[in-house]
């Protein structure tokens, strides 16, 4: 498989309100801080996170709704986070993003077909005499009637907003899609509804996903490869199977262990992971993790952690645990 | 866990339609033990926050009509309480805590107060006395430092601090039964897990009975006792947490349970219950789960299906339940 997206060590910084008199010491959050992944086309590669961890950011840095601090984005070997207008535009022609609330991502004064013809038209992907079947057609691609298109969002409900906007982003005809919690809004027997839509879509288009997703379940049932995020750096990433069965790194072993199981045989930790991730405005002296982490050593608070190969996984610890 | 705390027989919420009135929430009865926890599990609009609301007399709006036989808690029947009474019910009896603890919390008011005020109002005690009491009710619920802490805003607490901290204005009063509407949905994954381990502790040290409302199956297997499903306004299923998660009787349990992402399925594809639950105002006829039923038969169309015991502790409201071991 060819590399599609390659991510390396990227930053993203954001200006806070000062500090100290009239805060007037500039002080940064450190959003995304050396992150690096890659995706191959026809690849599912879900991202993980607590809320704040940059999973969102990271995801628009790539697509260049962010400006990006320092490291490289290269897509098909160009690198967007330094690339020309026309690159930025071929990045846009190929790529688009899927929302987490349905509702707010699609304008409420638009009609269904007038929010899908504009991307036809503005990317100018069909001839103009072509948009209304184009139209029609992309409505029946996500299991919705064509007829949907007079209507407008706020007479459809949750799932059928989402289909329509997973709708918008294939008009594009991309090659890589980045889904933002997109099913994190939606019921759970709508949920595996947009779950089957992309999988089959993905298959039958060859598409590369990235999926940002809170919900380890649903990583394990999607994608193949998972990377976890912790305080905008990717702490592990490899093939979804071997990371749920052996996590090398303690905070994906311990967001495994509080995975609410449908089996209550499989009981939640008597003592749950402590604390809750620190603030980005000030990173910490080594890992990031260590105030958090149980088997957390002296040379974890001084010196950042090392990134370990094992087969094809990566890990980012300096003292990882024997088997978590 | 055998005696009935709390007792809930025919509970409905009403709204005045055009022409016919429609039950938000229909007929609902159903009895909670001491210590015991319950989970009421439902999609989005299938009146699980409804009728908890119902059980406290708080409807959100005024058009809402509150229907029902009875509500026993503690002696009382909450339903023929006078609005002063009820008031002295809230809180001392029954506490309720919410999915966004930001927005149920007073940004202008001290943790400790937002505490000591329902512990002054409901036990009497003075000023200083429910400050030592806030202190150690925040303690309880784990909160690191409790006596800097109580006089923090809630500005000044992460996430699942203040989720902590709602559970302490809660506890506060002493109550017998609490209600938690999706107490963890916006919650971390590893904070959601801190939650539930302190809800279960809770219950071990209190003796407390609880409502857990969610729409997580996961978080429901992990924590509760028995398990109510709920569909479109009606109970469609309850029963122990063994029964109802091992043995699902109601194709809607069933469903629920396929379609979870934990669910242990050999193939890539999800499962999912086609279609979308029905709109208030244009309920099907017959068994409001029909239409979407691969059982259904000619009698699911014509008749609303009552609840009705199937084997001692487990209830159910079908015509054609699954059978035992089967799986849809």
């Amino acid at each position: 498989m060819t590399t599609l997206l390659q991510v390396n060590d990227l930053r993203v910084q954001f200006s806070a309100a000062g500090e100290g008199l009239f805060s007037l010491r500039p002080r940064k959050v450190n959003a995304v801080n050396g992150a690096s992944l890659r995706l191959a086309a026809g690849e599912t590669l879900g991202l993980v996170g607590e809320s704040g961890c940059g999973k969102s950011t990271l995801a628009r840095a790539i697509l260049h709704l962010n400006p990006v601090a320092g490291g490289q984005i290269l897509f098909d070997g160009i690198d967007m986070a330094h690339g020309s207008q026309a690159d930025i535009a071929r990045l846009r022609h190929e790529t688009a993003m899927i929302f987490q609330d349905p509702y707010t991502a699609l304008n409420p004064r638009q009609r269904i077909g007038d929010i899908l013809a504009e991307v036809l038209r503005v990317q100018r992907k069909v001839p103009p005499e072509q948009v209304a079947a184009r139209v029609a057609e992309l409505l029946e691609l996500v299991g919705l009637r064509p007829e949907l298109a007079e209507r407008k969002p706020r007479s459809l409900s949750g799932g059928q907003c989402q289909r329509v906007g997973i709708a918008r982003a294939l008009a594009i005809e991309p090659r890589l899609i980045i889904a933002d919690e997109c099913v994190a809004a939606l019921d759970v027997s709508i949920q595996g509804q947009i779950i089957n839509l992309l999988l089959e879509l993905r298959e039958r288009m060859n598409l590369a996903l990235l999926f940002i997703t809170h919900d380890l379940t649903v990583v394990r049932r999607l994608c193949d490869r998972v990377a976890v995020m912790y305080l905008g750096r990717i702490v592990e990433e490899g093939p979804v199977q071997e990371v749920f069965d052996s996590p090398r790194h303690p905070y994906t072993a311990a967001l495994i262990q509080s995975i609410a199981d449908i089996d209550p045989a499989r009981r939640l930790p008597r003592q749950p992971l402590p604390g809750e991730p620190p603030s980005p405005l000030q990173l910490l002296a080594g890992c990031a993790f260590h105030p958090r982490c149980r088997h957390a050593v002296q040379a974890c608070r001084e010196s950042p952690p090392p990134t370990h190969s094992l087969g094809l996984r990566q890990y980012t610890c300096i003292h990882p645990p024997p088997q978590c | 866990m055998n005696t009935a705390l709390l007792r809930v027989e025919d509970l409905s919420v009403i709204a005045p339609g055009d022409g016919r009135d429609i039950a938000v929430v229909d007929r609902l009865s159903f009895s909670l033990g001491e210590g015991e926890i319950l989970g009421l599990v439902g999609e989005s609009g299938s009146g699980k926050t409804m009728a908890c609301r119902a059980l406290m007399r708080l409807l959100p709006s005024p058009r809402l009509r509150l229907e029902g036989t009875a509500v026993h808690l503690a002696g009382h029947n909450l339903l023929q309480l006078d609005d002063a009474a009820m008031r002295r019910m809230r809180g001392r009896e029954l506490g309720m805590i919410f999915q966004n603890p930001s927005s149920h919390l007073d940004p202008l008011m001290r943790i400790g107060e937002q505490i000591a005020e329902g512990i002054r109002l409901h036990q009497g005690a003075s000023r200083r006395e429910a400050r030592a009491e806030a202190i150690e009710v925040l303690r309880q619920v784990g909160i690191p430092d409790p006596q800097s802490r109580v006089d923090n805003y809630p500005h000044e607490f992460s996430g699942g601090m203040r989720q902590r901290a709602m559970i302490a204005v809660a506890l506060g009063c002493n109550p017998r039964v609490l209600i938690a509407d999706e107490p963890t949905t916006a919650l971390d994954v590893t904070v959601q897990a801190q939650i539930l381990r302190l809800l279960l502790d809770l219950r071990d040290r209190r003796g407390l009975s609880m409502i857990l409302i969610s729409h997580d199956l996961g978080v429901v297997a992990q924590t509760c006792d028995s398990i109510a499903v709920m569909y479109a306004g009606r109970l469609c299923e309850h029963g122990s947490k063994a029964q109802v998660l091992a043995r699902p009787q109601h194709p809607y349990s069933a469903g629920l349970l396929a379609c979870h992402p934990a669910a242990q399925s050999s193939q890539r594809l999800m499962n999912t219950i086609g279609g979308q639950p029905p709109l208030l105002g244009a309920m099907p006829e017959g068994c409001r789960f029909g239409p979407r039923c691969a059982q259904a038969s000619a009698v699911c169309r014509e008749h609303l299906p009552e609840l009705r015991e199937t084997e001692p502790g487990h209830r159910l409201a079908c015509h054609t339940p699954l059978l035992v071991g089967e799986c849809s």
